[in-house]
């Protein structure tokens, strides 16, 4: 079957009076109809700016794809005239943002900014398209739909708000959903809400998603492959069992380290991954993340892992994640201990 | 402009601002071993427009101050009226013997705009500098002792705001009959609101600032506090302001005496000058624009260096 | 909603209350020199029993606040007095010269909405080009402007030079038919330094509103740029921009004193400057409360608009 979405070794850079910033610098990955693709890593990972390149959002002086490729259902998005492009956005492929007070317009009604993408892709009229939205928010949980299309966004809860993003998001029914941070500006509770009304909206569609997140949390509920990226690099891809119960890179041990243990009784020490992710322009030679890596050797410094697959399926980009001995003696992360 | 921010998502990678430094009170800054003015100075610098500004302005106010010294011997005497050579020498187009030709008094042009330039620049730094320190009065009163002060002189403020300008400087004038001091009054008079009020709220921001309340638990006096936390914060904008005000005031003034209201038409001023061409416009074109290019000039001068002090001492543009 | 406009007019009271003290008082005996009874009877010597008689009409001999209130009295009756000068009501003079002041700064708004917005617009899509250096430019210059100046140069270049070349001409004073051409120049002269602004606002505003997170959603739902920023950017960043220029009519008004002298246009402004020069205080006093009340009813229409045209103002009671 062919993947609904392929990402193939993409570099995205910014051409800055300053300099290069390498913001996306080698990432993969592939994309099924039905299956969710959570993307994790810390703020300035290229998470985002991977996301917008897909959607071809990034503006093309000062950003550049540099070399890559990004197929939609087997063709080639950059290889697209701006026209055709268009037509996959909102339409094909949909994006719903971090914080959706700002993501809305304040001006116009809920009911017109959904029914804006049916009616430049569909060719409904207003009346029809209007109808059509009404019903979309129905589906996503707000009660008395008709009568709230007709408000203006400052009017909803923040929660309603995501809903309405993600109206509008499914409102031509697309192959690939895009959730940047979803839930990251909302209340814990309502966070849950949205990713359950996400995986029912799956359910029923076929639509494939891909979870950008920071939180773990939210990504071991959704996901069914995880890519973790770092400085801009891929640096561990594989399934969401995989990658949680056996990781194979120093980093995803970082960040599954660093979580808060929820079993403990007695307090423990925090452990967070000591240092700062390196400024996109002047990325270190060799590995991006060693300077912070407890576990680096001399090589680390000299030679640019690439993504390798060590299993089936299963990529890492750190040097030694081959070498059973290296993983055995280095300490697993909390979720392996538990196993044993 | 506008000054855009980090948002949270990181896509939007900060590439135009390159990642916005927050607002540092002065404190902090002055830590850093560099003082507020020392980094809007050379902020300053690099501003190439606001540089050649100040260059005019600097040229400008040295030939007003100094043309006593030399501009009589030169040019003539901008007021004194040779009533023998009146006809032959008025309305003459520009030539080597009078730079900018003469007026229909046989005045050469050149020589009453240096003068002219005098009279300008005195009465609108006068009447700034009455404008600033009265409105940086009020508006301390009112921000500082607050309550019935603050509700009376903001009522008074908005009474004068909802005069219109020109209307009003036009019937006190009227009243006060044209001159130099009646022109400054009238102009300081009018334009202490806008003033008072920016003060007015820099006095309240650091008046619910906390360490207002930390010095005085120190022992500090109100208006030592006063002085040494509201002081350094609010001059930054008040030297922006005055430098866009004597600006203003340039024109107002050029307006006034345009109008036969405010330097009396003895006296050489720019505005007055326009006046006097206005009969003459058909035989003598060319006496129009030598005084409005200085008006335009000096004033695009100060115009374009208040711009260039206020992107100085912003300390939120990126460096 | 209606709480706010009350509470505005109820704002708006005491300013005028202030207003009228303060023309009062500059009209009255206190502050104008001169003896008010030579003013009314057109500076000649009197007989003490018309003196008396005068006195006695326009209560000069009474106290001041009796003065005033009997003076506010008539105020609000719509009676400003009778002009020195004509003889006739000053309600009538400025009734008259009125609807030449609204022309003129009614047009001279439609120009400077539609060039400054357009050339804030332009300048703001194409940041960074020469247009944008243009704009900003040329914006700064026309602040510095002198009004009366560019007013000049123009009845010179398009009404004399003009005419001197043998080319159409446009007449530079004066009002006749078509009142149209009449116009332009006096339209152009005061529309120059608010176009500056109302482009300057404009450009500042679009940019701000370009940097916003709904604009990339609305990129997101597949609109091209030229879509995304007509539909979603330009509602927003204009609402400012049309506050601005309901406030900038309220400037006109009481701003068109400079630009009617210069072309000798027969409105309000004129009429208050010919009349200061003729000591005509009726008409000064009467003219200047006239303009400031227009100028107050101005603000607070602009103010409740503005409530209007945006939303999250207008429907706050269903803030969540």
């Amino acid at each position: 079957m062919v993947p609904v979405l392929e990402v193939d070794d993409l570099h995205m850079h910014f051409f800055t009076r300053d300099g290069v910033v390498k913001a996306v610098d080698g990432v993969s990955f592939t994309l099924e109809a039905r299956k969710t693709l959570g993307v994790v890593g810390e703020s300035g990972s290229g998470k985002s700016v991977t996301a917008l390149s897909v959607m071809r959002l990034i503006p093309e002086p000062p950003g550049k794809v540099v070399s890559g490729d990004i197929r939609f259902k087997g063709e080639s998005i950059l290889a697209m005239n701006e026209r055709d492009q268009r037509k996959l956005r909102g339409n094909r492929i949909a994006m719903i943002f971090q914080d959706p007070m700002t993501s809305l317009n304040p001006v116009y009604r809920i009911g017109k900014q959904i029914a804006e993408p049916l009616r430049l892709h569909k060719g409904l009229s207003k009346k029809e398209a209007w109808v059509a939205a009404a019903e979309l928010l129905d589906r996503v949980g707000i009660p008395e739909a008709e009568k709230r299309a007709k408000d203006y966004p400052h009017e909803f809860s923040g929660g309603m708000r995501q809903r309405a993003m993600i109206a509008m998001a499914l409102a031509c029914g697309p192959d690939v959903l895009i959730a940047d941070e979803p839930t990251t500006a909302l209340d814990v509770t309502i966070q849950a809400q949205i990713l359950e009304l996400m995986q029912e909206i799956q359910a029923r569609t076929e639509s494939a998603i891909i979870m950008i997140t920071h939180d773990l949390g939210v990504v071991a509920d959704m996901a069914d492959h995880v890519l973790v990226m770092y400085a801009g690099k891929a640096v561990e891809f594989g399934t969401a069992d995989e990658v949680f119960y056996n990781p194979l890179h120093p980093y995803t041990w970082g960040l599954l380290e660093s979580l808060p243990r929820h079993d403990v009784d007695e307090k423990g020490q925090l452990c967070p991954i000591s240092g700062q992710p390196p400024s996109l322009i002047n990325l270190p030679e060799g590995c991006a993340f060693q300077p912070r890596c407890q576990y680096a050797r001399e090589a680390c410094q000299r030679r640019l892992p690439g993504l390798v697959e060590i299993e089936r399926g299963h990529l890492s980009a750190c040097l030694f994640s081959g070498d059973k001995q290296f993983l055995a003696e280095s300490p697993r992360c909390a979720y392996g201990r538990a196993q044993e | 402009m506008a000054n855009e921010t980090p948002s949270q998502d990181t896509a939007k990678m900060p590439i135009d601002t390159g990642g916005v430094a927050p607002e540092l009170p002065i404190e902090e800054a002055a830590g850093k071993g560099r003082t507020l003015w020392a980094d809007a100075w050379r902020r300053l610098r690099r501003n190439k427009l606001a540089l050649v500004a100040m260059g005019w302005i600097i040229f400008v106010a040295l030939i007003a101050i100094t043309a006593d010294l030399w501009a009589p011997k030169l040019l003539g005497d901008p007021t004194f009226i040779d009533t023998t050579t009146v006809a032959q020498r008025s309305l003459k187009p520009p030539s080597t013997a009078h730079v900018f030709g003469t007026d229909k008094l046989g005045r050469d042009i050149l020589c009453r705009i240096i003068y002219g330039a005098r009279i300008s620049l005195l009465v609108a730094v006068l009447a700034v500098a009455m404008m600033v320190i009265l409105g940086l009065l009020i508006g301390a009163v009112a921000g500082y002792y607050g309550g019935w002060w603050d509700a009376v002189l903001m009522r008074l403020a908005d009474i004068f705001y909802a005069f219109p300008y020109v209307l009003f400087a036009i019937v006190l004038l009227a009243l006060m009959g044209p001159g130099v001091l009646n022109v400054c009054i009238t102009i300081g008079i009018l334009g202490w609101p806008s003033i008072a009020r920016v003060f007015r709220a820099s006095v309240l921001s650091v008046k619910e600032n906390e360490y207002v309340d930390a010095a005085r638990a120190l022992g500090a006096s109100t208006w030592r506090v006063m002085f040494r936390h509201v002081g350094p914060n609010a001059i930054a904008p008040m030297i922006v302001y005055a430098t866009m005000g004597v600006g203003a005031a340039i024109l107002t003034e050029a307006a006034l005496s345009f109008l036969g209201m405010g330097v009396p038409l003895g006296q050489p001023s720019w505005g007055g000058m326009l006046n006097e061409v206005r009969s003459y416009m058909v035989v003598a074109p060319w006496m129009m624009a030598f005084p409005g290019l200085a008006i335009l000039t000096t004033v695009l001068a100060f115009v374009l260096l208040g711009d260039g002090l206020r992107d100085a001492f912003d300390v939120r543009l990126k460096e | 909603m209606l709480m706010y406009i009350l509470r505005r007019i109820l704002q708006m009271i005491p300013v005028f209350i202030g207003v009228t003290i303060i023309m009062f008082l500059v009209r009255s005996p206190a502050v104008v020199p001169g003896d008010p009874v030579r003013m009314l009877t057109g500076e000649r010597d009197v007989s003490p029993a018309i003196r008396e008689a005068v006195t006695k009409k326009f209560g000069l001999d009474q106290p001041i606040y009796t003065q005033y209130g009997k003076y506010m009295a008539r105020l609000v009756q719509g009676d400003l007095g009778d002009s020195y000068q004509q003889r006739r009501p000053v309600t009538t003079i400025l009734f008259e010269k009125f609807p030449n002041t609204f022309k003129l700064a009614g047009t001279a708004l439609l120009l400077e909405a539609i060039f400054g917005i357009a050339a804030g617009i332009l300048s703001a899509v194409k940041r960074y080009s020469f247009w944008d250096v243009l704009v900003t430019l040329s914006t700064s210059v026309l602040v510095s402007l002198p009004v009366f100046w560019l007013g000049m140069i123009l009845q010179y270049v398009f009404g004399i030079q003009f005419k001197r070349w043998g080319l159409p001409y446009l007449p530079a004073t004066g009002i006749g038919s078509p009142q149209i051409l009449y116009l332009i120049l006096p339209a152009i002269t005061l529309a120059s330094v608010s176009t500056a602004y109302s482009a300057r606002i404009a450009r500042s505003q679009l940019l701000e509103v370009m940097g916003q997170d709904y604009m990339r959603t609305a990129a997101a739902k597949g609109l091209s740029g030229g879509q995304v920023i007509w539909r979603h950017g330009l509602k927003n960043a204009m609402i400012p921009v049309v506050t601005f220029l309901g406030l900038d009519l309220g400037a006109m008004v009481a701003g068109t004193i400079l630009t009617e002298t210069v072309f000798n246009w027969p409105g309000v402004g004129y009429t208050i400057y010919r009349a200061i020069t003729l000591r005509d205080w009726p008409v000064v006093t009467g003219g200047v409360i006239v303009i400031v009340i227009l100028v107050m009813v101005i603000n607070l229409a602009v103010d409740i608009s503005y409530a209007f045209l945006d939303p999250r103002i207008r429907y706050r009671k269903h803030a969540s």
